[in-house]
């Protein structure tokens, strides 16, 4: 599962960013506070798969679905 | 002048917190083609450098890349005495992981570092407290706890400020934390001191359930829009008056005062007529950046541009891009000015290139001329709609549809080398607050500034030129002019469109700005004064009893031809290429043409 799957108020833990992604942008999203076991809460899907908004850590980030679909989440147990 | 620069990232008060230690008097430096602004004030003894926010050291895009390069440059100057980090106090985690990456870099230039941890008014408003001094040590960092708005703090902190800076040696201990590791670091800190997230979320999260909802979000966004809309032609309108009344009571008096001869046409027609007619912009400019920078501000631009991120998305575009867009239909050169605000430079490039293509208010007299000239008033679209009120609304379509399609045609190509990169959709949408009017006032001032500082030449020399070949021989009359010959000699270009030299001549002297069309036109048809009498010069014209197709094609060419000087000039500006400017007046003149002819052939 990705984090562009998780609906609307829904938890996830982060396992895992791809590396399909440009080292920059890893290295921005690190800084964002994505890593492994963070959690985040979904707030909001926009209609016609507009990007997500998502909660993490002290943060309210706002991300597109070529970025979101390369965060992954663990399945919830 | 021994300097102190600050920094920090986006949001975080610094610009308050500048206009807070400086004052009135501020210097702005820009460069060109990219929305770095520097901006340098003078506290006490020191000259203080706010230096543009950046969520990291790690650069993304041509402007972070930039901004970085500057606070390098600064750094590595001996005159820089002292580096001032602001830092969000609510949201502790985020503003460390940069300010780490800042402290890093002093340490390794050997310069002094201070932290300003802003925004603890809003610590206080849910009681928590956080141990300045602790965190002040673990970071071997002085840290000052303040408030920029209510300025709680700010006293200390100047103080503290002036004793760094002074002195001579370096002294920062050894931090007891990890510095080179700022994620890691900057959560464990953020454990031990900061407000919880649930707290400092609270309310931004209840308002943007609001702002956000599909359905309440979006009528809010259109209420905000439509507000934005209205105010930049309903304010703007008294403003731009004001300064044409008064530019015109200067002309009388300075005219009245000149024998009449060569230099008092040149003063009135030349001076007045043409560079004091693009002052009129300034009010517009200085409202836009008004409003704008309240959203800003505030934190709605954010979520506006969030909403309208992935419909513009499918045209290359960015979610930042509307607010221009919607500008330009008052005017190009504020709204070109706008698209400062869209982080991505490709996609900030490609808006500004697209922007002239809305019609902006000066395209409407020569619309409503040429309605009334062409367009049957009788006649009715599916017996219900007016076929001249269909073909104003066709014609904003048809801007707007143009625009769309040549954004995403040049979202496919490599427009220049500093564009290639992405910036990817990664927003960090930041709390609301309530904005203060010094650092806005500043923004204000300093848009009109710019835009007669960097359009005024451009500008000066055009109106010039017009004017000699409009003007010369003298008492010749403008068809015998140098501009009127040249109109004869140019005939046959504007002789497949059904037109006459005196459309030719019209056009071209319209590149002054596109409502000149309508004044050149009726001293042409002998009419005076045809700026106020539009339906007297329609009917002149419609007595001739050209082709409808020939109106249409007519339409078509204003809608698409960038005939305006200050917005090619404006362009220029803002691109920091010239190329670019002229390169796109000498690109939408040629497809305006060939859809003018097309129609013209077509209708
Ligand atoms: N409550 C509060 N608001 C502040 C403080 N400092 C700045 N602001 C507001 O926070 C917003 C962002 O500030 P600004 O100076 O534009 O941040 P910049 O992006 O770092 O330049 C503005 O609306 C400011 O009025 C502060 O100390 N307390």
């Amino acid at each position: 599962m990705t984090l562009w799957d998780l609906p609307k108020n829904a938890n996830g833990r982060i396992s895992d960013i791809s590396d399909q992604l440009d080292v920059g942008v890893i290295d921005r999203l690190k800084e964002m506070g994505f890593d492994i076991d963070c959690d985040v809460i979904c707030l909001r899907r926009s209609p016609f798969a507009g990007p997500i908004v998502i909660q993490l850590g002290d943060s309210v980030i706002s991300l597109e679905q070529d970025i979101a679909d390369k965060i992954h989440l663990h399945t919830l147990s | 002048m021994q300097r102190i620069i600050l920094v920090g990232k986006p949001n975080c008060g610094k610009s308050l917190l500048f206009n807070q230690l400086t004052g009135l008097r501020q210097k702005v430096a820009n460069f060109p083609g990219v929305t770095v602004e520097l901006r340098a004030g003078q506290f006490e003894q020191f000259e203080v450098l706010d230096f543009p926010g950046t969520y990291s050291l790690n650069t993304l895009s041509k402007d972070e890349e930039i901004a970085v390069e500057k606070i390098n440059e600064a750094l590595v100057q001996d005159d820089t005495h002292m580096l001032v980090c602001v830092l969000d106090a609510t949201r502790l985690e985020r503003s460390l992981v940069f300010a780490l990456q800042v402290l890093a870099l002093a340490r390794k230039h050997n310069k002094n570092i201070m932290f300003a941890l802003n925004m603890v008014d809003e610590l206080e408003h849910h009681n928590h407290h956080i141990d300045i001094d602790k965190l002040s040590e673990q970071l071997g960092v002085p840290v000052c706890a303040l408030s920029a708005k209510t300025l709680k703090g700010v006293d200390t902190f100047k103080q503290l400020l002036i004793e760094s800076a002074s002195a001579q040696a370096v002294a920062l201990p050894e931090p007891q934390v990890d510095i080179n590791d700022p994620v890691k670091t900057s959560r464990a800190l953020a454990k031990e001191h900061a407000l919880p997230a649930s707290i400092v979320l609270k309310n931004q999260n209840r308002i943007d359930a609001f702002l956000l909802n599909n359905l309440l979000g979006s009528v809010a966004f259109f209420g905000i829009m439509f507000f934005l809309f209205q105010s930049i032609f309903t304010w703007a309108t008294p403003l731009m008056d004001g300064v044409e009344a008064g530019i015109e009571a200067l002309a009388g008096v300075v005219t009245t005062i000149l024998p009449s001869g060569l230099a008092h046409d040149f003063i009135s027609d030349a001076m007045f007529g043409g560079v004091g007619s693009f002052l009129v912009f300034v009010p517009q400019i200085m409202v836009l950046t008004f409003i704008i920078g309240i959203l800003e501000d505030s934190g709605y631009l954010a979520r506006a541009a969030l909403i309208c991120h992935k419909p513009l998305s499918y045209f290359g575009l960015s979610g930042r891009s509307f607010i221009p867009y919607l500008s330009g239909h008052a005017c190009a050169i504020p709204a070109i000015m706008a698209a400062r605000t869209i982080e991505s430079p490709r996609k900030r490039l490609i808006t500004m290139m697209t922007i002239p293509l809305m019609s902006c208010s000066a395209r409407l007299p020569v619309y409503a001329l040429l309605i009334a000239a062409f367009i049957p008033s009788d006649h009715y679209w599916l017996g219900v709609f007016n076929l001249q009120g269909v073909t104003f609304f066709a014609l904003y379509m048809f801007g707007i549809i143009t625009a769309l399609l040549v954004s995403a045609m040049l979202s496919k190509m490599s427009l220049t080398e500093q564009d290639k990169t992405e910036m990817p959709f990664i927003l960090e949408l930041p709390t609301y607050r309530l904005p203060h009017w010094k650092p806005l006032m500043h923004r204000v001032i300093n848009s009109g500034m710019q835009f007669i500082k960097r359009a005024a030449p451009v500008i000066f020399i055009v109106s010039v030129v017009l004017w000699v070949l409009g003007y010369f021989p003298m008492n010749a009359g403008l068809e015998h002019s140098w501009l009127g010959q040249f109109g004869h000699v140019i005939e046959p270009v504007f002789a497949p469109l059904g037109l006459d030299w005196r459309y030719g001549v019209a056009m071209l002297m319209s590149f002054l700005a596109r409502e000149v069309f309508v004044g050149v036109l009726g001293t042409l048809y002998g009419i005076d004064g045809a700026d106020e009498n539009i339906a007297g010069l329609a009917e002149n014209i419609a007595a001739e009893g050209m082709p409808i197709g020939t109106g249409i094609g007519l339409l078509v060419f204003y809608v698409v031809a960038l005939q305006c000087v200050a917005t090619v000039a404006t362009l220029r500006a803002e691109t920091g290429n010239g190329k670019i400017a002229w390169g796109l007046y000498a690109l939408y003149g040629v497809l305006a043409y060939c859809l003018a002819l097309l129609a013209t052939i077509l209708i």
